[in-house]
């Protein structure tokens, strides 16, 4: 799980920005802040993997940001500007990359994961900046996630679906009731939660199955 | 609050109103006593000289005390009672004649205690509230001690003489409010001033604007203007042609022109000034013999309303530029601060729908097309964003020069592509950083006896190529010394030019377009 900080003055871009991470199996946006000063607050109690900065803000700017946080390269600057002065700037601050705020979500989430995993962007010519992000267009999931079996998402997608009861489960499988709870523990014990309802939620949200 | 305290203690003078405004208010308060002093004389007199069924020696003397204060208040001028040591002889000696005809008119109920009333006043007046206090307590002391003396009652007289403290005590308050007031109206008036000093000036400044409008419009134009100078100096004796030039900002532009100044036999320049500021310029094409100094004197003279024209365009020039790059500055400002933030929110909302609709193909191939023009759209609000902050900066020409520097080879450098109008500010900077390093390429590597610059421009298109006709060389391959194309391969990819190379055996052309694909 990438967690993600947020700091734009803008409201209804840093919302939606916030929403659409949020959308993605491997992302959970921790920080949400509308000037520098607060994003350095707050990310000094709740640290973040990966922070997002839009380049004007009041107090603090961008790149005043990027000078004070411990890890620059593990920041993306996301600006309207599109001017090479901008650009320059933003190289020199060390940030792991540069994009515009009209990039899609898929790769401005895959950029996130890049930089989360170390990749620096900033340098890039765009074919090779497209490349990059092509090998990260994939949501890396928890260990435990990526473990589950055959069998287990069909009982999570059984769950999404409001199949709750162990009996019902067991009919529709065709398996003992005793192999439904065992598979059931196994779930809860890689998806890290306590019940079928939780499990059926980040089951959903980690895209593993969908309500139909 | 200083001064106020000050006056409340009462140092014996008024400090606390500044000189200018308390003068003709306090003098207006001290007339009013003197009217009020032949009133109070009027209503004691009569009854006094009529008390007791007839003049009495004590009611006449006491008249006559009272009288000779109220002529001497009268005679003697306001100039001379502000002086300190005059004032306080005055306040003295009216409260010694005021107390002399009251005590001789039975103290406490004589017919004199209005008027001396009035001296313990005109003290406060004059000198402040100490002199008035003292004054009055005099006034006072005297009317008990007579009231004494005479064996009347003691508590009657005490009570009258406090009234005399009173009174100068309501009237320090009353000076205090006539401090405001004069305050009041001096800041008002000074507030007054200001505005209409600043309105005089900005009636001025319009009406300046008005007239260099009017000359913009109505015919006066710079042309026109040049050309009817041109016309008083063309009947100077030796003169073959002449043309007038103005610098403008952009470089120098001839205005005006009557025949050829280039073929004349010698050119003089006649330098077009207005103050420290040079303008432009007139070129006079001369006959060899003959251009005496009073032909140039006169020339100077007549050129002079020419120069002013100039300037005043300059200025104009000035004015309106930068009201136009306030107006760039703040629909910049809009396209960052909420119309581009706004697009890129409702992008990633389609990304967020596409995702979860990825199962309806022909919904998602709609939403696709969706988010692919408001990816676009917010391209060109950067793109635009960009062009707005980016001065309108003139000719491709002008920055190419000043880029290139003065030229002195190898090689000759020809300058020959049109321009109908400046590229996009956006791409200037880029479009003249790789033309000039393709010029220094060919004069440093090639060669070449002759680079040209030649093409076209227009704003958002055009096609410009540096041409050498020097020794070639293979594009693909990696030669060294010219580390120059890679940086110019990069420069035009990301400022979205196309850069194209071609050479061969002889010559090398490297070509740069925009917004023709």
């Amino acid at each position: 799980m990438i967690r993600v900080a947020i700091a734009d003055d803008h409201q209804l871009f840093a919302q939606g920005l916030g929403d659409a991470l949020n959308s993605q199996p491997d992302m959970r946006v921790v920080v949400m802040a509308t000037d520098g000063r607060s994003l350095l607050e707050k990310l000094s109690s709740q640290p973040a993997d990966v922070v997002l900065i839009d380049l004007d803000m009041p107090g603090l700017n961008g790149v005043e940001v990027l000078s004070r946080l411990p890890k620059p390269d593990r920041a993306l600057v996301v600006s309207m500007h599109a001017d090479s002065a901008t650009a320059e700037a933003v190289k020199r601050s060390g940030a792991g990359g540069f994009f515009s705020k009209g990039t899609s979500l898929v790769d401005l989430a895959a950029g996130i994961r890049a930089v989360a995993g170390g990749a620096r962007l900033m340098s890039l010519t765009a074919e090779e900046l497209t490349a990059a992000l092509r090998e990260h267009l994939k949501p890396v999931l928890d260990e435990g996630a990526a473990s589950l079996t055959e069998r287990e998402k069909e009982i999570l997608s059984l769950l999404a679906n409001g199949v709750s009861s162990t009996e019902d489960l067991a009919d529709r499988l065709f398996i003992s009731q005793k192999t439904v709870k065992n598979h059931l523990a196994s779930i809860f014990g890689k998806l890290a939660v306590a019940d079928r309802t939780q499990a059926a939620i980040e089951a959903i949200r980690l895209g593993l199955t969908r309500p139909k | 609050m200083t001064n106020r305290r000050r006056f409340i203690s009462g140092d014996g003078s008024l400090p606390v109103v500044p000189p200018l405004v308390r003068v003709p208010l306090l003098n207006r308060a001290f007339r009013f006593t003197i009217w009020a002093q032949w009133l109070a004389f009027l209503l004691g007199v009569v009854p006094a000289v009529a008390m007791n069924a007839g003049p009495s020696p004590e009611g006449l003397i006491a008249s006559a005390l009272a009288g000779v204060y109220v002529l001497v208040s009268n005679a003697v001028p306001m100039g001379v009672l502000n002086r300190r040591f005059v004032a306080d002889g005055f306040a003295l000696g009216a409260a010694l004649l005021c107390m002399g005809a009251v005590i001789l008119t039975d103290a406490k109920d004589s017919p004199f205690v209005l008027l001396s009333l009035i001296p313990p006043i005109q003290a406060t007046l004059l000198r402040g509230g100490r002199a008035g206090f003292s004054t009055g307590g005099l006034s006072g002391t005297l009317l008990v001690a007579a009231q004494l003396a005479r064996g009347g009652g003691v508590v009657p007289a005490v009570g009258l003489a406090v009234i005399y403290l009173v009174v100068v005590a309501t009237m320090i308050q009353l000076i205090r409010i006539l401090g405001d007031i004069s305050r009041l109206a001096a800041a008002s008036e000074a507030r007054s001033v200001g505005v209409e000093q600043k309105l005089a000036s900005l009636e001025e400044a319009h009406r300046l604007l008005s007239e260099l409008a009017r000359m913009g419009t109505e015919g006066m134009s710079l042309p026109d203007q040049g050309r009817q100078v041109l016309e008083w100096v063309g009947a100077e004796p030796g003169l073959k042609a002449s043309e007038a030039v103005l610098y403008a900002p952009n470089g120098s532009i001839v205005v005006s022109r009557a025949g050829d100044v280039a073929s004349a036999a010698s050119i003089r320049t006649v330098p077009l000034t207005v103050g420290s500021r040079r303008v432009g310029e007139i070129r006079l094409g001369l006959n060899i013999e003959g251009f005496s100094q009073e032909s140039v004197d006169r020339v100077d003279t007549m050129v002079r309303p020419l120069a002013l024209a100039f300037a005043n365009s300059l200025l104009l020039e000035e004015i309106v530029h930068q009201a136009v790059s306030r107006e760039r500055s703040r629909v910049a400002r809009d396209l960052h601060d909420e119309i581009g933030p706004s697009l890129a929110s409702l992008g990633l909302s389609l990304d967020v729908a596409l995702m979860s609709h990825r199962a309806e193909p022909a919904l998602a191939a709609h939403m696709q097309t969706l988010r692919a023009n408001v990816s676009e759209l917010i391209e060109d609000v950067r793109a635009t964003m960009s062009d707005l902050r980016t001065e309108p900066t003139g000719a491709l020409g002008r920055h190419l020069a000043d880029a290139i520097g003065p030229w002195a080879g190898p090689g000759q450098l020809e300058v020959a592509f049109s321009e109908r109008r400046p590229p996009r500010p956006g791409l200037l900077p880029d479009l003249v950083g790789i033309l000039a390093e393709a010029v220094r390429n060919a004069s440093r590597h090639s060669s070449a006896t002759v680079i040209s610059i030649e093409g076209w421009a227009d704003f958002d298109r055009g096609a410009i190529s540096v041409v050498d006709n020097g020794r070639g060389f293979d594009p693909v391959a990696n030669h060294q010394g010219h580390y120059g194309l890679v940086g110019m391969r990069e420069r035009a990819t990301e400022a979205g030019l196309e850069l194209s190379l071609a050479s061969g055996g002889v010559g090398t052309t490297v070509k740069v377009t925009w917004g023709l694909s």
